[in-house]
């Protein structure tokens, strides 16, 4: 037997024996020519191993691969694998293969029972938690039910770009929630009205936000919003306890807010008091909700800086309020630490991008710095910020009619004001150069309050027209809030009050104490003999729900309109039911309607800045247009040229007249002055700002027009407002008369500066602002309280 | 001030240890061509909220196992591997089991609860409150239809039953996707 026998044999052998086909070709046919085999169809057990020309494949591999198909490619020789059955193979060789190259092995045989048993690998989650809130005794009856209907599917948000972060767990949490509709709709819940669908979303996306600020047009229920969210979050068991900061004005509000969204922590509501340290450390799990007040969390914001308790969630309303970084309630509200931190306020930008800045140095530090630009600010907030307008969103929301009310004086007050206002332009053009915006101020200001009712008589045309009103919406059933800058006796709230006594008006201003406003707002919303509700700007302005009412009245008018939106947006918001009618006087031909055509500017640019996030300027009227007013040929001196001082009279000045010369004292001093309009809550009549040498200077001014002596008592208010805030650098406290030995000794040490009569006489000469005489006495002159 | 220190009620209140209602248990077994066979497992309170998921790593049958199996290896699959194995782990034992498929019914021999197919009723009209938004089916075990439609009954009210399984679904590709733990 030649080599070739023997190899053939052994090949052959090799097939016979290990092998195992099934269908083996005749083992003594196998074409074996030479040192090539022809294309020919061998057919194997599917579990074979074939090496050909070094080259192995798994006829089992294959098969798992390829059990479709019938043609398989580069392959070792090209070969072409079909598996008619299961059980077999058949490989056809495209190319004549070397018989040598030929090898046949078998494949591993032994199956393990192990082998064909499943091991599937389990991850597992569980979100036990333990209820939080009792369930089947606050479940309404199956006809009260809350019908899903109300609430339109929303669809799920996608997660804020910090879950991406998060591990697995947070987010199947996150995805296995039930859709907020389905949350809302639980019985449990016991909500007393359906939300709206797009607070629906807001409280889905304040529940999905470890910080956020919610940024709704006023109205649209921010408060209640943040109130379910909260309280969702309490009931997973992901938070424990809240904080919240308002202003104090709001803590009544909140507490109102509270019992009706969230009943089951009514008794669980804890509200500053006198010990705030210990108020913001009380992590007692009976009190779930905690109130503070900006002032008062404001003067803990050096303590806090050292502190490292946490709390679960701190939601600041209005949070305008820290828009000034360095004002202290600003510094103590950063101060907080907190697990989620969610701001809410209906104008982010009053005034300039860094506004926005600094709330978001409170959410998220580091995210925005300050001077970054409108875009890239817009960019970086987008997925933090919700901000929703009213006709965007509720579409049969009741309408609101603007009805201007243009009134003529009466012949007495024409009289009057003409003669007021020749006077007053004759003086200021006599000024010359030395005409300030004060004094201008000042013109306008008693101008305004003639266009309210006449000094002498005491007439008003716009009384008359709200009297009338009142008649026809007392008759049908229907409630009014009459909005005015002056509380006092002669031209504001005090006086309206008087003319309408026969409708039970109740009063809500800087001099009702603030433990009794609540009380007002209740009354006024149930007692139907109160028919009229009268409020400054200041106080009744914002975060107050005045459903109760369908008229709003704008006795005079405001330098903002963001501050008279806020106004009307007291009764024109969710849960008014019927259509609201805002009723704006304007005296014809007075300087109440040259600075109507302002305003209505301005409101063109608030729209603008508000909603393209774009660079505001101040809200109020500039010095420009202050001066425009009036047909004044003269302009205030911008190069400091020396003029001859006027001569003045301080005790036949009013108080407004007092107020003047002192910010006139100020100005002159280098500062940018601003006068609060004398419906100031805490007394401040002036904030005089200036750049230093170490930084801004904020000085707040308190005038005190009095004869006598100033007591220790005013003092103490005016440190109250100092101390309050550490971005003012003093207080000065400015009196036509002098102070007492306490009231000197209260102020010695503390950065508050006394100014008696010889002191202000001092600056008003050196500074040139006037010359103080002494003249017969004339006119009310002094008054008990500037 | 509102005095935490004078209040006792808290809000967990007596209810706390009533009992929370019927536990509702998802089960989902898609086969994918690409990935093999999945699983996953889903219980909720009465209020359809989370309290356990567990879902499998895909299953992929070797060649053996698909020629040894045969036809059965779907039903094996499915139900003594995957179904099994997630309810055996699960930490609470939900009333019944709601299944996404037909075939997935037959789980009920592993599990031992009353189990249905569940799915919304394409027929019923909108606004209609006689007509069930929901069908089931119980497959053999006819016994179970009497606890599966009090269930219903009791929840469908409230919440939308075969909503979970759209929860269920998205988490067990968020899970997949997530890489395996070193």
């Amino acid at each position: 037997m030649g080599w070739r026998d023997r190899r053939r044999q052994k090949i052959l052998y090799h097939l016979k024996a290990s092998a195992r086909c099934v269908r083996l070709p005749d083992i003594a046919t196998l074409p074996v020519e030479g040192r090539r085999v022809k294309p020919r169809v061998l057919t194997f057990e599917a579990d074979t191993d074939i090496l050909l020309s070094g080259k192995s494949f798994q006829i089992a591999a294959e098969r798992n691969q390829q059990l479709s198909r019938l043609q398989t490619q580069n392959h070792p020789l090209d070969t072409e694998i079909r598996f008619p059955s299961p059980w077999e193979c058949v490989v056809r060789f495209q190319t004549p293969v070397a018989v040598p190259d030929l090898r046949l092995t078998p494949a591993v045989q032994v199956v393990a029972p192990g082998t064909l048993q499943f091991s599937p690998h389990v991850t597992r989650f569980s979100f036990l938690s333990k209820p939080r809130e009792p369930s089947s005794l606050f479940a309404p009856a199956q006809s009260d039910r809350i019908a899903g209907g109300h609430i339109k599917r929303v669809t799920s948000p996608p997660p804020p770009p910090s879950l991406k972060e998060v591990d697995l767990e947070e987010r199947l949490r996150w995805i296995l929630t039930p859709p907020i509709h389905e949350v809302l709709s639980d019985p449990q819940l016991c909500l007393p009205e359906p939300p709206y669908p797009f607070q629906t979303i807001g409280i889905k996306w304040l529940y999905d936000r470890g910080f956020a600020l919610l940024a709704d047009e006023m109205g649209l229920g921010k408060t209640m919003q943040a109130i379910i969210a909260a309280r969702l979050l309490y009931r997973e068991g992901l938070i424990g306890q809240i904080l919240v900061v308002c202003p104090k004005t709001l803590i009544p509000n909140w507490k109102t807010e509270l019992r009706k969204w969230w009943p089951q922590v009514t008794h669980n509501i804890s509200v500053v008091g006198s010990d705030r340290q210990w108020f913001l450390r009380l992590g007692t799990a009976n009190v779930i909700v905690k109130i503070i007040n900006y002032e008062a969390l404001g003067r803990e914001a050096d303590w806090l800086a050292t502190q490292r308790f946490s709390h679960d969630l701190v939601i600041i309303d209005e949070a305008q309020r820290i828009k000034s970084p360095k004002a202290q309630a600003a510094r103590a509200v950063k101060a907080l630490v907190a697990h989620r931190r969610w701001a809410m306020t209906g104008t982010p930008l009053e005034n300039k991008e860094d506004d926005v800045v600094s709330i978001f140095e409170f959410l998220e530090r580091g995210l925005l710095a300050y001077g970054d630009q409108a875009q890239k600010i817009r960019k970086a907030i987008s997925p933090y910020m919700l901000r929703r307008c009213t006709e965007e969103v509720i579409k049969d929301f009741p309408e609101k009619i603007e009805q201007p009310l243009e009134v003529e004086l009466d012949d007495a007050q024409r009289e009057a004001y003409v003669q007021t206002e020749t006077e007053g332009v004759r003086k200021l053009n006599e000024q010359g150069e030395t005409v300030t915006v004060t004094h201008v101020f000042a013109l306008i200001t008693k101008l305004r309050q003639i266009c309210n009712f006449d000094p002498s008589s005491g007439t008003s045309a716009k009384i008359d027209v709200l009297c009338e009103d009142l008649e026809e919406i007392s008759a049908s059933g229907r409630k009014a809030l009459v909005f005015s800058q002056f509380v006092d006796d002669e031209f504001g709230l005090r006086r309206i009050s008087r003319a309408l006594k026969n409708h039970g008006p109740l009063e809500l201003h800087g001099k009702v104490p603030p433990h009794m406003r609540e009380a007002v707002v209740a009354r006024f919303r149930d007692d139907p003999k109160s028919r009229v509700l009268l409020l400054n700007y200041a106080v009744g302005g914002v975060g107050l729900n005045l459903q109760a009412a369908n008229y709003v009245y704008l006795f005079d008018r405001w330098w903002n309109p963001a501050v008279e939106d806020q106004a009307v947006k007291r009764a024109h918001r969710i849960g008014q039911t019927s259509k609201v009618f805002v009723r704006r006087f304007c005296c014809k031909d007075t300087v109440e309607e040259r600075i109507l055509q302002i305003l209505r500017k301005k409101r063109l640019l608030f729209a603008h800045v508000i909603d393209e996030a774009r660079p505001a300027e101040s809200m109020g009227l500039t010095e420009e247009e202050i001066f425009s007013l009036f047909d004044l040929k003269v302009r205030p001196r911008k190069s400091a040229k020396k003029s001859q001082p006027v001569s003045v009279v301080v005790r036949n000045m009013d108080s407004r007249e007092f107020e003047n010369l002192v910010a006139l004292t100020y100005e002159k001093q280098g500062y940018a002055v601003k006068l609060t309009g004398g419906s100031h809550d805490r007394g401040i009549d002036i904030l005089a700002e200036r750049a230093g040498g170490g930084g801004r200077e904020r000085v707040v001014v308190q005038c005190k027009h009095y004869r006598g002596r100033v007591g220790r008592p005013t003092l103490q208010q005016l440190w109250g407002v100092v101390s309050d805030d550490h971005s003012i650098t003093r207080g000065d406290l400015v009196t036509s008369g002098s102070f007492t030995s306490e009231a000197r000794e209260f102020g010695a040490g503390k950065r508050l500066t006394l100014i008696d009569f010889d002191a202000l006489q001092r600056l008003v000469q050196q500074f040139g602002v006037a010359r103080f005489e002494s003249g017969p006495l004339r006119g009310h002159g002094y008054a008990e309280d500037s | 001030m509102d005095t935490p220190g004078n209040s006792t009620t808290t809000p967990h209140g007596d209810a706390e240890d009533r009992p929370s209602g019927a536990i509702l248990g998802y089960l989902a077994c898609p086969q994918d061509a690409a990935s093999g066979f999945l699983g996953a497992l889903l219980i909720t309170d009465a209020r359809a909220r989370p309290l356990h998921f567990a879902y499998v790593s895909p299953i992929r049958p070797t060649a053996m196992q698909r020629l040894l199996y045969g036809a059965t290896l779907i039903e094996h699959v499915k139900i003594d591997v995957i179904a099994k194995t997630l309810m055996q782990g699960a930490a609470v034992v939900p009333t019944v089991l709601f299944v996404d498929a037909p075939d997935l019914v037959a789980v009920r021999r592993v599990v031992g609860l009353p189990t249905a197919f569940l799915v919304k009723n394409t027929e019923a009209q909108s606004g209609s409150s006689n007509i069930s938004t929901l069908k089931y089916d119980t497959g053999a075990n006819s016994e179970d239809q009497e606890i599966i439609g009090q269930v219903l009954a009791e929840l469908e009210p409230w919440i939308d039953l075969v909503e979970p399984f759209t929860r269920l679904r998205e988490a067990m590709k968020e899970a997949l996707k997530a890489p395996p733990k070193a």
